[in-house]
């Protein structure tokens, strides 16, 4: 059974003060208020000399850093700050949805600039912001339009023609390129150029061979439980695939999570060097 | 939400103790070696190659958002940027993450102004594409036709756009180089790009190319974590081997140890 975190340390308190829902007059004000404390904050945070203001990024590294790792590290039961990791989850995603205003004026920015300039395919551009505008407008007209009118379907109708019609068939194809690709990548791979190269050829055959109906026929003959059984199409695939292959996979993946860790470390403890880390803020 | 296993108590404090140990150790002054990485030492190579055809270079940060990987793939578009500063180059860099874009920005523009090459910069050569992985594939592949660059680098997360991104950039003669912690993206990059940086060697890249003290330190503390992880491995396996099936309550009691029970 899972164990059920008790509240967070001032979770109640701060429910029932801070973070209640507000209407009318109230929320208006509450929004302007916030508006224009954040204005004043970033104002402030601009206006402070440099070291100060590394200093207050390192602290904040930290702390939020220490924040998780206490969580992880507390047993769940009786874990007060579990009830955080949402409401913060929260915080974070609002964040991405200012970086998707931040990409909007990017790619304005690019593809204004094409058609003002008429760059070589700039038609493209213009292409990119008839899909914007239609898209945006289809979402919209159909999250608004009044239900139960004879718009409605029409609304609906021209976002599945724009999504369903021609977003969804569109990302397809470019997925489907990927057979092509596969099919060149393996071309060059399995060129019998050097030792290695023969040695993964003949391997992928193997492998390939021990998936198929046709590739386990070639030596059904071998008894099942004989002393030879090993050498059966399926069983040789088998033990590639869960022997050699997972064992060298494996390797890698903890190569590359001991590596995410000391990153990780040097983030936390800011010890990071390097042209973003060590730049006068 | 997931909470740290008996195994994770000893673990991680005692991998993260090592590697911060180590990074005090290289910045009091002891001698660090780190081995020949032929990808990277091939980067500024690649990057003179792009300037010689008089072609744009490109890097993708992949399709993470700001986290640890993308962190260290914009880390190497700094030091990218400073070589094709130097050879007054451009360096296109498409984006998934609209997030990433101030921060890729600043990094080229601060590493084409420490060359002295602030008219090199363009700021529309940093630029997002999408947030959806193959609208982001078509935007770069696109890129890379148009463009015609003449070295690719790709650094970070990726998934099945890896080989597309690859596979064009092989039509398009570019000399390529990928580095990623993504394993099951290894084998696609190893097949399409002339260097691919794998595993570990991601992380290691930027004190290679910086051999500042402290980065090099972390990746001795990383190889010093990696033979403590293999040490357990090799007990487990001798258990498995000398003891057979008499080993069952061994495997039961690190599988206990390092699930927490299945909690």
């Amino acid at each position: 059974m899972e164990k059920v975190a008790p509240p967070a340390l001032f979770q109640n308190w701060l429910s029932s003060h801070i973070f209640t829902p507000l209407s009318g007059g109230t929320f208006y004000i509450a929004l302007v208020g916030s508006v224009i404390f954040w204005c004043l904050f970033l104002f402030i945070l601009q206006s402070l000399p440099s070291p100060i203001r590394r200093r207050l990024l390192v602290v904040t590294t930290f702390v939020a850093g220490l924040f998780y790792s206490v969580e992880f590290f507390w047993p769940a039961e009786g874990n007060r700050l579990t009830g955080y990791v949402e409401p913060l989850g929260v915080f974070l995603q609002i964040m991405g949805g200012f970086g998707l205003g931040i990409g909007i004026i990017s790619l304005c920015n690019v593809h204004g600039k094409a058609i003002f300039r008429r760059q070589p395919g700039y038609y493209n551009s213009i292409a990119f912001f008839l899909a914007f505008v239609l898209m945006i407008v289809a979402s919209f007209w159909q999250h608004y339009v009044k239900p139960d009118t004879s718009m409605e379907a029409v609304a609906k109708q021209f976002y599945s023609f724009m999504f369903d019609g021609l977003y969804v068939p569109l990302d397809s194809t470019v997925f489907s390129l990927l057979a092509f690709f596969i099919v060149s990548a393996a071309y060059r791979a399995f060129r019998i150029r050097s030792a290695e190269a023969s040695l993964m050829m003949i391997t992928a055959f193997i492998v390939m061979l021990g998936q198929v109906p046709i590739g386990m026929a070639l030596t059904n003959w071998i008894p099942a439980d004989g002393p030879l059984a090993g050498l059966r199409l399926e069983r040789l695939t088998n033990w590639i695939l869960t022997g050699l292959n997972a064992a060298a996979f494996r390797a890698i993946i903890f190569g590359a999570m001991v590596g995410y860790i000391a990153m990780s470390l040097r983030v936390w403890l800011s010890l990071e060097k390097g042209t973003y880390f060590e730049k006068e803020l | 939400m997931e909470h740290a296993s008996p195994a994770a108590y000893v673990v991680l404090p005692l991998l993260s103790a090592i590697i911060v140990a180590l990074i005090f150790r290289a910045r009091a002054g002891a001698f660090i070696f780190i081995r020949k990485i032929p990808g990277i030492e091939a980067m500024e190579e690649a990057v003179g190659r792009a300037t010689e055809m008089g072609r744009p270079i490109l890097f993708s940060v992949g399709l993470g958002g700001i986290d640890i990987i993308t962190l260290q793939a914009i880390e190497v578009v700094g030091h990218v940027g400073r070589a094709a500063a130097r050879f007054r180059n451009r360096v296109i860099v498409p984006l998934v993450d609209p997030l990433a874009i101030p921060v890729v920005e600043e990094v080229l523009r601060e590493a084409y102004s420490s060359q002295g090459a602030q008219e090199a910069f363009r700021s529309e050569d940093v630029r997002f594409l999408s947030g959806e992985q193959f609208a982001y594939a078509a935007g770069v592949v696109g890129i890379m036709n148009r463009e015609q660059v003449a070295t690719s680098f790709y650094f970070g997360s990726f998934a099945a756009e890896a080989l597309i991104l690859a596979e064009t950039g092989q039509s398009v003669g570019a000399v390529q180089i990928a580095g990623t912690p993504s394993a099951l993206q290894v084998p696609f990059f190893i097949t399409t790009c002339d260097y691919t940086i794998i595993g570990e060697e991601y992380y290691a890249t930027t004190a290679y190319l910086g051999r500042d003290a402290t980065l090099m330190g972390s990746v001795v503390g990383q190889d010093f974590g990696k033979i403590l992880l293999f040490a357990v491995m090799l007990l487990g396996v001798l258990a498995a081997s000398v003891l057979g099936p008499e080993a069952q309550w061994f495997a039961e009691y690190v599988g206990l140890w390092a699930t927490g029970g299945g909690g």
